[in-house]
């Protein structure tokens, strides 16, 4: 089913123009990607006091940084499971650029607003599937629902996310019954102290690896827009200043901490301890591993999130709190659908104003909404002091009030759909 | 429309390939390490309340604490390997 384009045509400024917005909403949505995901690898060593809260998240920024410069495999076909923009080897299929640029655009934005909304919310939701959402949502309403694949989306994107927090919660549950009942007859604080070094370590590894999975993806729909736009050719690989663009946008996110999602999964999931942090974050690093080399996607953070689960549950008498864990289920369930229809949405107004006019009402309502949400966020704010906070029930730290406390923010994923309709 | 246009049969076959591969690493490193934690009491004596430990390690706990954490090191090692060269040393393998 071949949609109506858009009638007009765009000169090369124009496509410029674009081609600038797609980059800088690319980067925020790198960003976000960073932030989101600082919690995967260091939220367990924050919450056991493996490494101080400032010290983990600059551990994990230099890591993911370089891990992003590391990562060789080249990621130019970002796009090609979900939707028909990309031929296989990564070149735009004959499509009007304008129309991808916009399609891109609009995908993007719903990446990052569906990123910002769980982040308020504290929930480690992933990005890959914001960003896929997204994509997949502004393909609908710009190319058409033949332009999706659908059996890439059920292979590539919901059967690992199913399969994903499974795996992990086994494995890491396996693991921390292996580790207390080996290390039964250590004393309490030579455990606590080895395991941290060993929680350090593993978390690591998850960051390291995180880099040189993640920044890849928005590096190659940066290069994708090159080329779509004529600025670049496939043959010549990712330019380098995408590169390094992308590498510090990742490692800033990364920096500036994340720490609400970094509360829920440290502090609201489970109460962890030094031994099962590291079990934890072994278990996440060798399943991202062998995914990796298994050909399949797992998202990071749907790995770690299992991982976290299972060690609750390797360990007898530990807290599991499954009503977090439940509205994690459903905030996954819905981060596709959700970032699909902002990005629809975007899309659609894209195609509808005219002229640059749709580019820049999207670019316009990104920025609106991001204010509002941080606004948001800074009603009731989590930080590196607040982090380790007991957990009484909510993301919000009930302790230390720091007033406004209504709202979504503190019913986790309570509020999200709620939330969406006010964004959207 | 059929949506299994793809190979279920393989897919399961990968799951458990990498269930199979963490099970061995992501479960069996920690396990390692808890044993090296473990090795470096042996020798020694803890009190009643398993807080304090006096004496000095065994050899034979030496031997196998420093067995335990190298072998865990060589797994990191491995593993940042992995991450660093990807498909390119894995298909050599």
């Amino acid at each position: 089913m071949a949609r109506a384009r858009r009638a007009h045509h765009f000169g090369v400024t124009e496509v410029l123009i674009i081609l600038g917005a797609v980059i800088v909403v690319a980067l925020a949505f790198d960003f976000t990607n960073g932030f989101h995901d600082t919690a995967n690898a260091m939220a367990t060593s924050i919450a056991t006091g493996a490494l101080k809260p400032r010290t983990a998240v600059g551990l994990s920024a230099v890591l993911n940084l370089v891990g992003a410069f590391l990562s060789i495999q080249v990621a130019l076909t970002v796009t090609k499971d979900v939707i028909k923009i990309q031929d296989p080897t990564g070149a735009p299929l004959a499509i009007d650029h304008t129309v991808l640029l916009g399609v891109v655009l609009a995908g993007l934005v719903g990446g990052v607003l569906w990123n910002l909304i769980t982040w308020l919310l504290g929930i480690p939701s992933s990005s890959s599937h914001a960003l896929f959402g997204g994509l997949i949502g502004a393909t609908i309403a710009g190319l058409g629902t033949s332009a999706v694949k659908w059996e890439g989306i059920l292979e590539k994107v919901a059967i690992p996310a199913i399969a994903a927090p499974l795996v992990a919660g086994v494995v890491a549950a396996v693991g921390t019954w292996l580790v207390y009942r080996i290390a039964a007859k250590v004393p309490d604080h030579t455990r606590s102290r080895g395991f941290r070094w060993g929680q350090i370590g593993s978390a690591s590894l998850v960051s390291l690896a995180h880099g040189t999975n993640d920044a890849q993806k928005t590096m190659g729909v940066i290069t994708l827009a090159l080329i779509a736009s004529g600025q670049w050719t496939v043959a010549q690989g990712i330019p380098w200043w995408v590169k390094v663009l992308c590498a510090v946008a990742i490692a800033a996110g990364t920096w500036s901490g994340g720490w609400r999602v970094i509360r829920t999964l440290g502090k609201g999931l489970v109460e962890i301890d030094s031994p099962q942090g590291m079990a934890a974050e072994t278990a996440s690093a060798a399943i991202i591993l062998s995914s990796s080399h298994a050909g399949m996607s797992l998202s990071t953070t749907h790995v770690a999130t299992g991982s976290i689960l299972g060690t609750g549950v390797g360990k007898s008498g530990a807290v599991v709190r499954w009503s977090v864990a439940g509205r994690m289920v459903v905030a996954w369930l819905i981060t596709l659908p959700a970032a699909a229809l902002v990005g629809g949405l975007c899309e659609l107004l894209v195609r509808l104003v005219p002229g640059l006019g749709g580019e820049a009402a999207v670019v316009v309502l990104l920025v609106a909404a991001s204010l509002l949400i941080l606004r948001r966020a800074r009603r009731n704010p989590i930080h590196h002091d607040n982090v380790n906070d007991e957990w009484d029930g909510g993301l919000v730290p009930t302790a230390r009030p720091l007033g406004g406390l209504t709202g979504p923010a503190t019913q986790l994923a309570g509020g999200a759909p709620s939330e969406a309709k006010v964004l959207a | 429309m059929t949506l299994m246009q793809f190979d279920v049969a393989a897919m399961a076959r990968n799951l458990a390939t990498v269930m199979a591969v963490a099970l061995v690493l992501g479960a069996g490193v920690p396990a390692i390490f808890a044993l090296g934690m473990r090795a470096t009491t042996l020798g020694r004596t803890v009190s009643a309340d398993g807080h304090v430990e006096t004496g000095t390690m065994s050899m034979s706990g030496r031997v196998l604490s420093t067995l335990c954490f190298g072998v865990v090191l060589v797994a990191v090692v491995l593993g940042i390997a992995f991450i660093v060269a990807g498909k390119q040393i894995m298909a050599q393998l």
